[in-house]
């Protein structure tokens, strides 16, 4: 059986699913049933001067029948006094010596601020720090989360002031509401960050009431923007990851969140870079049982796939992860339907003709049955009738043997320029 | 005419300026597509042409980059 444990910036962890900083991992109570369930650590809330909170908190969007495709909050961070996090930080970690315990913490981008927050909590015994630079509502307009998070200078003042002080690991987490999450990345590191987290959730508005017209989530009839996540910011999460992982100057471990709710979505993230993940949304729509169905998965893919360690997943596909002036411009793929399995709903035809390079026909055979054929010298590949299939396997994109040596957009230029300049 | 036709019948100008003695000696990109300039080695007969299909502006160039490679070895 595959060994799922991982060794995360120096934190040993049973596997590699950590509860994200959130509701979840709000009070000793909840981060110890999670620990009893299975999940392998828990990024404690993040600590803070106590907050205050407003009702409603949280909205959804819900998608085609999909429940919580995305999720939105505006809830802040922790609205308990700091003395009782850290009561329930040593009783957990006590009960749970196993089981990594992160305290997020979020401060004013201060030297003695962020000296005065670490060291209080390291006393009681945390394995390491992250550090909430990413938070997009209400903490960013005190000048905190990612009103730091958005600023290269600040994100490794705020890393620098935490590791001249802390003991243990530190994890700075970015925001993905900038335009380039690489140039935090590498702020972090500048800064002495031992990992960095991402992403953090993303500015957002569920949507607007149709008969009141209030935003949702709303208060008294106001809303706010909140922080997205869940399945719909998994590829958003996924490029930010693979950006940073391709990155040769950016060398500390990633550890990765995002819409993470499968065992199939753990391997993606840790075949593009990740160390390790966090996980939210999924536990708080499906609740924390759901990391048996997490952790099982992972296993038997690994062992599945005669993999030893789940390390071994880490960073796998970030060389294949490049820009796309490398990409081979004479590739040739094309779709193929498989009359077989084709139900003739045309969905494929429609989407081609209206949206696409109308390349397939509709035809009837000699026996007068209707059925669609592409037409692939027109075909481009461009996967959308694949897309719109509501039959799996009834149509193939197959690669098609290269009839030229491969060309990138970057070849072609070095050429032109050569026979510009010859 | 078809994306397909557009291709072949722009590759087959390429081919037959190739096979005919022309060598590429120049390309500008234009809101039109790529301009070629061939110029004839024997003759030093001038050819331009455009290209107007992207299947035919990956063939000219591949095929610039295959003549050099052919010519280093």
């Amino acid at each position: 059986m595959a060994d799922i444990s991982i060794n995360f910036a120096g934190i040993e962890s049973p596997n590699p699913y950590w509860l994200a900083s959130a509701p979840p991992t709000n009070t000793g109570y909840q981060v110890q049933r999670a620990f009893e369930a299975g999940w392998g650590g828990a990024v404690w809330k993040t600590l803070c001067e106590p907050v205050l909170n407003v009702t409603s908190r949280f909205g959804a969007h819900h998608f085609n029948g999909q429940r919580v495709a995305g999720f939105n909050n505006i809830e802040l961070v922790s609205d308990r006094p700091i003395e009782d996090n850290l009561k329930e930080i040593y009783e957990t970690k006590k009960r749970f010596p196993d089981h990594p315990i992160i305290a997020s913490l979020m401060v004013e981008p201060q030297r003695d601020k962020w000296h005065e927050i670490v060291k209080r909590v390291q006393d009681v015994g945390v394995d390491g720090f992250e550090l909430n630079l990413g938070c997009p509502h209400g903490m960013s307009e005190r000048g905190m989360g990612s009103a730091v998070g958005q600023h290269p200078d600040l994100v490794e003042k705020s890393t620098l002031y935490a590791k001249e002080v802390a003991e243990v690991p530190v994890i700075t987490k970015l925001t993905p509401n900038i335009t380039d999450i690489t140039a935090t990345a590498r702020a972090a590191e500048r800064g002495g960050a031992d990992a960095v987290s991402m992403i953090n959730t993303i500015n957002s508005l569920i949507g607007v009431d149709l008969d009141t017209w209030n935003p949702t989530p709303n208060v008294n009839g106001k809303g706010a923007h909140g922080g997205y996540c869940g399945p719909a910011v998994k590829p958003i999460a996924l490029n930010m990851i693979g950006e940073c992982a391709r990155q040769p100057d950016i060398n500390i471990p990633i550890s990765g969140i995002g819409g993470i709710s499968t065992w199939q979505d753990t391997v993606e993230f840790m075949l593009m870079g990740s160390g390790g993940v966090q996980v939210c949304t999924a536990a708080m729509h499906h609740g924390f049982s759901i990391i048996d169905d997490l952790t099982e998965g992972l296993s038997n893919y690994l062992d599945d796939k005669g993999i030893a360690s789940v390390s071994e997943l880490v960073g796998k596909s970030v060389e294949k992860y490049t820009d796309w002036s490398n990409l081979d411009l004479n590739h040739r793929m094309v779709a193929r339907i498989n009359n077989d399995i084709c139900i003739n709903c045309n969905k494929c035809h429609i989407a081609c003709e209206d949206t696409a390079h109308q390349c397939i026909d509709m035809l009837i055979d000699e026996n007068g049955n209707d059925y669609l054929e592409v037409r692939e010298d027109e075909c481009v590949g461009c996967n959308l009738c694949s897309i719109v299939c509501p039959v799996e396997g009834a149509i193939d994109m197959v690669d098609l043997e290269p009839t030229e040596p491969p060309m990138s957009w970057n070849n072609r230029e070095s050429a032109l320029e050569m026979l510009n300049n010859k | 005419m078809s994306n397909y036709d557009d291709f072949l019948s722009e590759k087959l100008q390429i081919d037959e300026l190739v096979q005919n003695g022309y060598t590429m000696t120049g390309s500008r990109g234009t809101l039109d597509g790529d301009v070629v300039e061939f110029q004839n080695k024997t003759t030093s007969d001038k050819k331009t042409i455009l290209l107007t299909n992207p299947d035919s502006r990956k063939y000219f160039t591949t095929l610039y980059i295959k003549q050099q490679k052919q010519m280093v070895e």
